[in-house]
């Protein structure tokens, strides 16, 4: 196991939802040179459930688990290294999310959008 | 008095702030006495009108399960522990399962406050107190 250090944790709530953004420093590797992991994770706060999380970490990369509670294997790539792209990336599904009736429908675009960029 | 803190950001600020930490290489750990929401509507339409009740009396009364603290409340059930799993997420409470017969879910306060202080107000600053005894 890895060092790793905390240095991000900022946590929100807005309506219905709840998301949180942990940055960690880890040693630089291949994938992120920089040496951060990051998680992201969007929150149905009535029902205390994940509905999205965005990883960017080793050995997967940066990555979407679309069904976090049920099937957290499924792992849909992003190709993105940077962490402040990741960062950026997970607040624009955040906005979609926030400013849309149907949040459901806006992670299967994300699902298809990502989908689009497998090699 | 032992506060609970509301702070206000905007997505574009909340999310600004990360990317900043991350550009500067600094640290930005959010302490867990602060709960940040998008503005003061924002906080209002979350606590208000059923959850701050709900805060209060598990601060009054510490139940002993979401059951008991629906019964206190005269609420139903489900509605209760939907509020309980939102004052979780956001930060404000705490819940235990207790294994057993029941399987009983004991809520507490995250930590021991008794203030909940509503900051960046355009007219200052307001604080909410918790009762501490049953009236």
């Amino acid at each position: 196991m890895s060092e790793t250090e905390l240095i991000i944790q900022q946590k929100k709530i807005s309506g219905n939802f709840g998301y949180e953004v942990k940055v960690r420093k880890v040693p630089p590797s291949p994938i992120y040179p920089d040496g951060y992991k990051i998680n992201c994770a969007l929150w149905l706060i009535e029902e205390k459930r994940k509905i999205l999380i965005l990883d960017a970490h080793e050995p997967f990369g940066t990555h979407l688990h679309p069904e976090p509670e049920t099937n957290h294997d499924l792992r849909i790539s992003v190709p993105l290294k940077d962490p402040i792209e990741v960062v950026e990336y997970f607040s624009v599904i955040v906005n979609r999310i926030l400013s849309s009736a149907d949040y459901k429908k806006v992670i299967q675009e994300v699902v298809n959008e990502a989908n689009q960029y497998q090699i | 008095m032992k506060p609970i803190n509301i702070k206000f950001k905007s997505n574009e600020d909340f999310f600004g702030d990360i990317k900043n930490a991350i550009k500067s290489n600094k640290s930005l750990l959010q302490k867990s006495d602060t709960i940040y929401f998008d503005d003061y509507k924002g906080f209002q339409d979350f606590m208000f009108p059923t959850r701050f009740d709900v805060l209060a009396a598990i601060r009054a009364f510490k139940p002993t399960s979401i059951y008991f603290l629906a019964k206190l409340l005269q609420r139903h059930y489900q509605s209760v522990l939907k509020d309980c799993n939102a004052l979780e997420v956001a930060g404000f409470i705490l819940t235990e399962k207790k294994t057993g017969e029941r399987n009983q879910t004991v809520p507490s306060l995250a930590f021991d406050y008794d203030t909940i202080i509503v900051h960046n107000l355009e007219m200052g600053k307001m604080s909410h107190s918790l009762p501490s005894k049953a009236a």
